[in-house]
This record gives structure tokens, sequence and C-alpha cells, in this order.
């Protein structure tokens, strides 16, 4: 996919996002101006960019999607719940026959007939909803444009000249939809156009611009409004706008172009003494298109304010940028050091004062990233609806803290396990709404998705007034698989836990719409890969609660420096328990096997130079950091312990990749490298190896 | 302008089949590389051991914030380790998006050789492995093997974990 094509996916994608938006918003809470207006405004711009890469199919069918929403948003059609649930299936097959030309294929015989279809439901409804057209409404119409015509002439009258680049029509933009601009924004008296600059026929080249126009337009428009009609071509094009009773303004303008003073003359449009021009609307040209102006000039602008407020960058370039303040202030801690050496006490508080800068810039590199969980928790909203329609069940799906930042990397990958959860909370969770009455509760249930920072993480909540978790159900299963012994005492929280079991699926309640691939043990290892970690709680009938917890960003970990042999190491600083001594007592009664009793309980001990192949010393001092994996404690013998570290992340490099157990690397402030252990492997590893 | 000459260098580079290599000693014998693989030379450096690989790869080191291996060219071409001197360098070799820093007893010069001056490697008769080396020419009276990189930094030899 080139470039520009990729961005035209990534627009329309935001504009599709932003029309399910608007739409679950009507579905809700019922149409009004607004949200109308939204989805007008999505599908007219993928309509326009699909237009300017040529992607004849979607501009056909978005033309009559737009068509529709067009009648609806002048109430000449009622936005029925069919009509809405008719438009949903119009943005899918958008967004899919988008996709079919990004990549290039084409549309198939499938999307094909699916088209036709479409666009004949949407045409039936167009010609039966102008039957329904109200007399009421029309009338409303004729008044409003009779109004306008009606304003006071003379002072709003503007004479607007336009003369184009020779190639303007490089800039991308057409003629034809400047001059929609100002039917939009008023109405077009006179219009001169001004072909002197046309060459012989022979000697045209069609790519070029030779016309120029002079206008006089009446709106009750600012100058700034007309001027702001050619912002995206401003340097293409020469204008004079002025009001029409302003003489100077003409003599200005007579003098820029030799012999228009006659032309405008011989055409009766300008006289030194001014007479008053009747308004026809003869000369009105043919590119008027007939839109409720009001409406449209305020949307416009709405646009254009969203345009302002954000930019889109190459996420590599923030990586990049990322990267090198990382070492910036990797750096500054070497300087750090030097200082804290030679006692310069005014140079120390300069070198302090510098890291503070410093680390707030990182910070702020480091908040580029970050996006609100918003936009992905909103589309989470259509699969709740979705499933609960299916179901037969009523389900009311509230969002809390979407504002909640995040890095986008996270994001992305925590949106499917997410999927799977709503839709196990929907599925399993929620009752019908029989069984819900039954048991004294609101027909309606509710699913929260809720998140929050919380000590330097953020958690991410789902929660559900349903059923719960059976412990019963799950306990039985679990020992019907052989996940646990019979007749075992499990406490709650490791019942419930038994759910993230790999191999564990309640069979029984199998539908279509959870228990599809992903398992609760996949999103389990999705969110540990991602150094996070999740936890469930349940009330058996009540509700029951899945807590996820993520940390900011996979740039930079939170570790623990240890040394073990010649080697730094990193262990990610949520996984570990404690550190302890391994003292000569222990290490006796470890007698070369590789586990301690700690506290009544056997604690498996890795000992990392024996692991990487290190040659070991008698006699150092040994210490055991403790790890938490998979509810499990194991201990890690390294030699030192230097202390807790905020790492960047680096990879090793491809040679590295089959080293198992380790994730990266991070460079210290001495510039040594230290590397960082992916515990989860490491003992995956081992336990393979064993 | 600057580009028409640009492009008649390039031209005349292409005509005399002329390509620069970095030349260094190892053990006494001298070595060439295609100097387009060669990013910079740096004094060797103190580096971080990564276990359970291949001995040849010494670990990795840090050259101006990145993460980049090390290799011993000596025992990669199983001769021996090399001994580190005042003069050991680090040759950064940028090598299929790869950074990789072969470590090398002592730099000696960066020159042009004609292609037709080029040897074949012998078959056999060499002192690293035959498949190390592409081509043989001879510089001031001595014999310079030009390493073949794709087969010296083969990656998926390298990466192999050894135990």
């Amino acid at each position: 996919m080139d470039e520009d094509l990729a961005l035209f996916y990534e627009d329309s994608s935001d504009q599709l996002q932003n029309m399910e938006n608007a739409l679950l918003d009507i579905i809700k809470v019922g149409a009004n101006a607004n949200s109308v207006g939204e989805l007008f405004r999505a599908m007219h711009t993928i309509k326009g960019i699909a237009g300017m890469f040529g992607f004849d199919d979607i501009v056909r069918f978005t033309h009559k999607a737009e068509n529709l929403l067009d009648n609806i948003r002048q109430e000449k059609i009622v936005f029925s719940s069919e009509l809405q649930e008719l438009f949903l299936l119009v943005k899918d097959h958008t967004s899919k026959i988008i996709e079919l030309c990004v990549n290039e294929d084409g549309l198939d015989a499938q999307s094909l007939k699916e088209q036709t279809t479409l666009i004949e439901k949407i045409d039936s409804v167009l010609a039966n909803g102008d039957l329904a057209q109200t007399s009421a409404t029309l009338g409303q119409n004729v008044t409003l444009d009779f109004s306008e015509l009606s304003s006071n002439q003379d002072n709003d009258v503007w004479h607007v000249s336009i003369r184009f680049a020779e190639d303007f029509f490089t800039s991308g933009m057409d003629i034809l939809s400047i001059f929609n601009y100002f039917n939009k924004m008023g109405k077009i008296l006179f219009n001169a156009p001004i072909i002197s600059g046309m060459p012989k026929i022979q000697e045209i080249n069609p790519l070029k611009t030779y016309i120029g126009f002079e206008l006089e337009f009446q709106s009750n428009a600012t100058k700034e409004d007309i001027e702001e009609i050619f912002e995206f071509v401003e340097d293409d094009v020469t204008l004079f706008i002025f009001k029409r009773s302003d003489k100077e303004a003409y003599h200005e303008l007579f003098s820029a172009y030799e012999g228009l003073q006659n032309i405008l003359q011989d055409l009766g449009q300008y006289e030194e003494e001014k007479k008053t021009i009747v308004p026809s609307e003869d000369v009105k040209t043919e590119m008027e298109v007939p839109f409720q102006n009001e409406n449209l000039e305020s949307d416009l602008k709405v646009e254009k304010k969203e345009l302002a407020k954000s930019l889109r960058v190459d996420s590599n370039k923030i990586d990049l940028l990322i990267n090198q303040m990382s070492e910036v202030v990797i750096a500054n801690a070497k300087i750090e050091a030097l200082v804290s050496k030679s006692e310069d006490s005014p140079l120390a508080e300069s070198v302090e004062e510098l890291k503070l800068l410093l680390e707030n810039v990182r910070d702020n590199i480091m908040s580029i990233r970050m996006v609100p969980l918003k936009d992905s928790f909103i589309k989470l909203r259509r699969i709740v609806n979705d499933t609960a329609k299916k179901l037969g069940k009523k389900i009311n799906f509230v969002i809390e803290g979407g504002e909640t930042e995040l890095d986008k990397t996270v994001i992305e990958k925590i949106s499917d396990p997410l999927v799977h959860m709503l839709r196990n909370s929907a599925d399993h969770g929620v009752e019908t709404p029989e069984v819900r009455k039954s048991r004294g509760k609101n027909e309606e249930g509710v699913i929260t998705l809720r998140a929050f920072a919380d000590a330097g993480m953020i958690v991410i909540e789902i929660e559900d007034d349903g059923g719960g978790i059976n412990k019963k159900v799950v306990l039985q299963k679990a020992i019907e698989k052989g996940i646990v012994p019979a007749g075992c005492v499990l406490t709650d929280k490791e019942i419930n836990h038994l759910i993230f079991e790999a191999g564990f699926s309640t069979a029984s309640e199998i539908s279509d719409i959870s228990g599809r691939g992903v398992g609760m043990d996949v999103v389990k290892s999705n969110i540990e890969s991602l150094r996070g970690s999740i936890e469930v709680h349940s009330v058996e009938l009540e509700s029951s609660k899945i807590t996820i917890r993520l940390p900011l960003t996979l740039a930079i970990i939170d570790g623990f420096l240890v040394q073990s042999g010649d080697t730094k190491y990193i262990i990610p600083l949520e996984l570990i328990r404690e550190c302890i001594e391994l003292t000569p007592a222990m290490r006796k009664s470890m007698n070369d096997n590789s586990y301690v009793t700690l506290r009544g309980e056997a604690l498996p001990i890795l000992d990392i130079r024996k692991h990487f192949s290190e040659k070991s010393y008698p006699n150092l001092r040994e210490n055991v950091v403790i790890v938490e994996f998979a509810n499990e404690l194991i201990g890690l013998k390294v030699d030192e312990l230097y202390g807790e570290i905020q790492a960047v992340i680096k990879p090793l490099g491809d040679i590295f990749s089959n080293v198992k157990g380790l994730s990266g690397g991070s460079i210290l402030g001495s510039g040594e490298i230290a590397l960082i252990f992916d515990i989860v492997n490491l003992i995956n590893s081992k336990i393979e190896r064993s | 302008m600057n580009d028409k000459i640009e492009l008649l260098e390039e031209d005349e580079l292409i005509l005399n089949h002329e390509n620069q290599y970095f030349l260094f000693y190892a053990h006494a014998d001298l070595y060439g590389i295609d100097a387009s693989f060669v990013k910079e030379i740096v004094e060797h450096q103190s580096f971080t051991k990564v276990p359970n690989l291949n001995r040849s790869i010494l670990g990795v080191t840090n050259i101006r914030g990145d993460i980049v291996s090390v290799i011993d060219f000596l025992d990669r071409c199983n001769i021996c380790k090399t001994i580190l001197t005042k003069k050991s360098s680090f040759v950064i070799l940028n090598h299929n998006g790869q950074k990789i820093a072969l470590l090398i007893d002592e730099i000696y010069e960066v020159d042009g050789f004609d292609d037709a001056r080029l040897l074949d490697a012998p078959k056999f008769g060499t002192k690293i492995k035959a498949q190390y080396i592409s081509k043989l020419v001879e510089y001031r009276g001595q014999n310079v093997s030009i390493l073949n990189l794709d087969a010296l930094l083969n990656l998926e030899e390298l990466s192999k974990e050894v135990r």
C-alpha cells in the first residue's frame, strides 16, 4: 500500500468510526440534528476522498447513502429504527468496499450483490420518503430561502474577483467545488468568466487553468468567511473581495487587470454611477447545489476546527524521538555521576536542573504516544449491542473513564482480549430478562467498562451484574478436565481463577458468540505479555468483575537490577515478591537440589548462572529474587542485587532471537548494557527442559 | 548541475569496476570487507556477555545508544580467540539491517581494487573456511582475502542456541 493510500485508509477508518459512534448514539438516545450531521459529514468526507483516489465504486455507493442522509437531515424522511439498522449495514458495507478498493482487489460478487440490495433499499426509502414529505417542512424551506433573498441587498453583496494560477489543478482542488461553497454560503447574482488569458486552442494544455471569474455574490458572510473558501488554495489564486458599494476597491481591481473595466461595463455590471442590480434567477450558475445553507456552513466550520486540533505523525518518528530522548537522559545521568564526584556545587545544581527539565521533556514525549481509551472502548459498544440482540438480552453498556490515556501499542494489543471478555460477560454473565426478573433484578443488565489510573498502572475493569461465576460448575468442570484433582478444596479466589486455565471451557454452554477461538487462557497470556496482570472477582448470582492492570507504556520498564556472573540483568519489578539472601544454612539444606523450603513451602530455585551456562565461583554471597509467575512463586538465584531502575527497553537484534528468557536490553547510566528477563519465557523454557 | 557531476562520477566508478574495500589485520593476515557495509570503526570497548550462543558471539555493546552484537572475527573463523591489544578495534557493519561489531586486530587501509584484479578463492588451502572468502587480491605484496559477509554473518548459524 503506498503512503497516500494508507493515509486514505486511515482517514476513512476514522470517518467510519465517527459514523459508528454517531449511529450508536442515535440508536440509544434517538436522532438529533447533531448526530445526523455527524453521519452526513463522515459519509461526505469518505465520498470526497474516495473521489480523489478515483474509487468510483465507493463514490457511487456513498453518494446514495449521502442522499438518504441529506433527506433525513432535512427532515423529509424520519430516521426510524429500521432505517438505523439499514444504515449500520450501509456503514459496514462502506468499510468493506474501502478495504477491497485499498487492497486493489475490486468488488467481489458477494459485495456487489450486497451493494445492489442496499442501494435498492435506499432507493425505495428515498422514493417513499419523498411522498411522506409533509407540506409543513416544504413551507419552512421556502420561507427560509425567501427571507434570505430579501435581506438587505446593498450591504451584503460582495464583488469577488478570482484568478487561478496556471497550475491550480495540481493543488487537487476543483473549481466546481469552489462554486459549491459559494452556493452554500449565499447566492451568486452574477458570474462573468474571464477568458482573456485563454491561449489558442492548439496551445491549450488541459492540465492548466486559464480561466478567472468576476462574481457578484450575495451573502451575509464576512470577508473572512469568503476567504475561507479559498483556505486550501490561497497560494494558487489571486483574490479581490470587497463590498459592491466600495468604489475605491473597484479602482484597485481595474488597475490590477487591464481591460477589466470595459468588460464589466459592457456586461452592465459596473458603472461609474452605480445602479442597482435586480437579482435574477437566470444568472445563477448551473453549478448551484440545492443545500440548506446555514447548516452546512456551520458544519464546515466544525470540521475545520477538528482538523486543526490534531496532527498525524508517523509513529516511527515518535518511537525514534522517545529512544533518543532516553539516551539524552542516560547521558545526563553519566554527567551527574561525574559531577557528584567533583564537589562543585553550582555545577551540581545546574546538572540537577537540567535533569528535571529533561525528565519533563521525556514525559511529554511519552505522552504523545498516549491516546484516550475512549475510541477503542466505543467500538466495543457495538459488540455488546449485537451480542445482546442475538441472545435476546437487554444490556446497558456503560463506559467510565474513557478519557484515561494509554500507550497506543498497548491499546491495540488489548482490544482483542477486551472483545472476548465483553462477549463472555454478555453471553455467560448477564442473564435473560426472564431469569433476571425471577431473581428480582432489573430486566436490563448492566455491563460496565471502566478505566482509571492507579499507582503508575492503568486499570481496566469489566463488571457485570449478571449471574457471576458458578463456582460449583467451574470446580466440577475443572475436575472433569483433570485441571485439579478430585476432592481438592479450593478457595473462592482459586476457583475463580480456574477460568484462566488452558483447556478450561464451559463447553456445555458454548455458543456462536463466546467460545470462538480465544479462550480466557489466551486472554491472560496476552495481558501478561504486555507485562500486565488479570484478576477476577465474582459474587455468585450478583456480579462478576474482571480487573486488568497494564503498564502505561511498553517502551519503559520498572525493573530491578541484579548481576549474575559478568552479566547484569533486569527483572520486571511488578513480578517480584521479595528478595532473600541465600544463607549457608539454606544452601546446605538444598543439598544439590534446586529448591529451598521457605515458610513451610517448597520454593523452586533457578540458578541464573547455571541456566546461562556461566562459570560459577563458590563462596560468593548469593541472593534469591522471588518472582510470582502464574500464581506460583519461583526463586531466581543471582549474585548481586543493585536496586530499582527505570529502564528503556531496546531490542537485542535478530542474532539473539533464539535465546529464551530475554526480552531485550537496556543501556544503563554507565553505558553498560543490562539484559532484561522475560520471566514468563524463562520459566517456561526451564519447565520444558526438566 | 550537482546531480550531473555526481552521475558522472558514478558512471566512472561503474566503468572502472572499482570498489572500495576496508582492509584489516587479524592474526597477521590481511582481510578485506566491501566498504559499503562498513558503518564506522571504533576502538574496542567493554561489552555485556549474552549467554547460550555461538562461542564467537561475545555479547552486546553500546554504540551511541544502539545495542550492537559483538562478534570475534578470529573465533568466528575458528582460528583462535582474539587477544585484546591497544590496536584492537570494532568494525561496525550494517549487514542486512543488522548492526554487528566485528572484533579485529588492527586497521590497515581503505583502497579501491579493479574488479579485474580479484581472483576466485581456491576450493581449499585457505586458513579460514573457503566459504567465508568471496575473492582474493594481491595488495602491496600481500594476499588479501575479501570476506563473504553473507556466509560469515549467517544469521541462522549465529542465532542457534548453544548449551
